[in-house]
């Protein structure tokens, strides 16, 4: 089944078979709402770089990832872009389906390769609409999208390139399972809306005081508690909003739970 | 540390409703009035149900007149003061606010010591409705920005109405997706365009919400807003006041030529608008 390459780190050597259990939406569902969700279940690698929607398309599928990271970008006229949000182990790709605005005009990328569970919008529609646990969680997953969208907002505009690097590298490796990540300085110059060259100097401080190391599309990650000393507020606000929320540590499998 | 339901009800001498276990009906003891910060002033005294009051709110004014009239006596219009703060950090939902022309400013705190607002909410806006869906605020600061009329509902009442027939809940979903939107739209605008760009952009959504060409704001607030120095806006405000797009004096501005600031604005207004100006079709 997996034809496409994963052209990812983000997973570990001893990399089991994925559980739907692996996204934490999915692991949070009572056993019967699992099981009447589980035949239309699917699992699908998702490629770094794959689009699951571009912006006004209409959804076939929500993406419940699991070991997959997917940046949720705002794009302007002119084609520049920025992250807004991004969706891992702890979320869902297509809140448009079950919040009813039809469309959006973002649109989602995969940042990390990994994989994901996706599931066809009639049995996804059909649970949402029984208004159970499936409803509530996906309800509570939307105000945590939208706090990580504000705060990203704010920290875009106040906080040091590198600050917001920082934020960056936490919250990928939140929904990692290796302190590996694949990914460009060019990549993360377009996910923060940023000039490479602000990356460039800021990764390079990082590298320097033993935080990260970096080669050619490669970030590995040294020091977790050194990039928290150096991050803005705006990461534990996201962290700690989506935590409460979901009332489960992020990323339960991974190295850093 | 976020402090859980009843820890926040124990604080601040309030008790949790037992039958609601998100714990978002909560009731001061003694004085059920309100519960966010100042005491309600200029509170118009609830109309009676046969009263008609003209609901400019589109949320309310989009649902049909017999889910409409179930809703009435659950209703009552109040007036929002400048400034009101509605829902700060910790504070529980008690109410779902429905502006008529009051707009109210979404605020986020930054390191303590400012605030930046990330989204504003008006006549088609459903104030506290996605706080609500959290249980709990945690960091959002809901400000009156500009005075008006909202019409207001309890929350555990609104559920209540919302799970019966009708368009209710849907449209409230639709909302907050559209409030989603407006967020992250409003981020990467501020992020990349131009301060003319976005200060038309801002004036033209504070007019759709206002509902009038005469916008109540100074440069300083406005500076505050979009988070820019407010020399900044000083000198886009005085382009457009040279153009004959805006005239302003003394913490008003006038809105003179809305297609040229259409023009003036980024693709984002429209992009904000039609998504939603589409939640409610």
């Amino acid at each position: 089944m997996r034809t496409t390459p994963r052209g990812n780190g983000g997973v570990s050597p001893e990399h089991k078979p994925d559980l739907p259990a692996q996204n934490r939406l999915l692991a949070a569902l009572p056993a019967d709402v699992r099981e009447r969700l589980q035949p239309d279940l699917e699992s699908v690698p998702l490629a770094l770089g794959a689009v699951i929607y571009e912006a006004h398309d209409a959804l076939s599928y929500v993406y419940f990832p699991t070991t997959a990271i997917v940046s949720l970008l705002y794009t302007m006229e002119n084609g520049s872009s920025a992250e807004m949000g991004v969706v891992g182990c702890d979320g869902v790709v297509g809140i448009a389906v079950f919040m009813g605005g039809d469309t959006t005009p973002n649109r989602a990328v995969v940042q990390s390769g990994g994989d994901a569970f996706r599931l066809p919008l009639k049995p996804f529609r059909e649970e949402f609409r029984r208004s159970g646990e499936l409803h509530r969680l996906l309800l509570l997953y939307t105000q945590a999208l939208l706090t990580q969208m504000s705060q990203t907002a704010v920290c875009n505009r106040l906080h040091s390139v590198e600050q917001q690097l920082c934020r960056w590298l936490l919250l990928s490796h939140d929904r990692l399972q290796s302190n590996d990540l694949i990914m460009t300085q060019e990549l993360i110059a377009n996910m923060l809306g940023v000039r490479r060259e602000g990356v460039s100097v800021a990764a390079h401080r990082l590298q320097q005081d033993g935080l990260i190391r970096y080669r050619r599309g490669h970030i590995t990650i040294i020091d977790r508690p050194g990039l928290e000393s150096r991050v803005c507020e705006c990461y534990q606000v996201v962290k700690k909003e989506c935590d409460r929320l979901l009332a489960r540590p992020l990323n339960p499998l991974g190295p850093c739970a | 540390m976020i402090p859980s339901i009843p820890e926040l009800a124990l604080m601040r001498g309030l008790r949790p409703d037992p039958g609601n276990n998100r714990g978002c009906a909560i009731e001061r003891r003694g004085a059920p009035e309100r519960m966010s910060r100042p005491p309600a002033r200029g509170l118009l005294a609830p109309m009676p149900a046969s009263n008609p009051v003209l609901v400019r709110n589109r949320i309310l004014s989009t649902l049909a007149k017999t889910e409409y009239r179930r809703l009435r006596p659950g209703l009552e219009q109040v007036a929002l003061q400048e400034n009101e703060v509605l829902y700060a950090p910790g504070d529980v939902v008690r109410y779902i606010y429905f502006p008529d022309d009051a707009v109210v400013s979404l605020l986020f705190d930054v390191d303590g010591h400012r605030t930046v607002e990330v989204a504003m909410e008006g006549n088609e806006g459903a104030v506290g409705l996605a706080i609500y869906l959290a249980g709990v605020n945690s960091c959002n600061l809901s400000i009156v920005r500009d005075p008006g009329t909202a019409m207001r509902m309890e929350v555990n009442v609104l559920t209540k109405c919302a799970n019966q027939r009708g368009r209710l809940q849907d449209l409230l979903r639709r909302y907050v997706h559209a409030l989603v939107t407006q967020v992250a739209q409003a981020g990467v605008c501020n992020r990349f365009h131009s301060i003319e760009a976005r200060l038309a952009r801002w004036l033209l959504m504070t007019q759709d919400r206002v509902g009038s060409h005469e916008l109540r704001a100074t440069q300083e607030s406005i500076a505050r807003m979009l988070g820019v120095r407010r020399s900044s806006v000083t000198a886009a405000a005085g382009r457009f006041h040279e153009q004959h797009m805006i005239d302003y004096c003394r913490g008003r501005i006038e809105i003179l030529d809305q297609r040229r600031l259409r023009a003036a604005s980024c693709s984002c207004y429209g992009i904000i608008k039609r998504q939603y100006d589409s939640f409610l079709n």
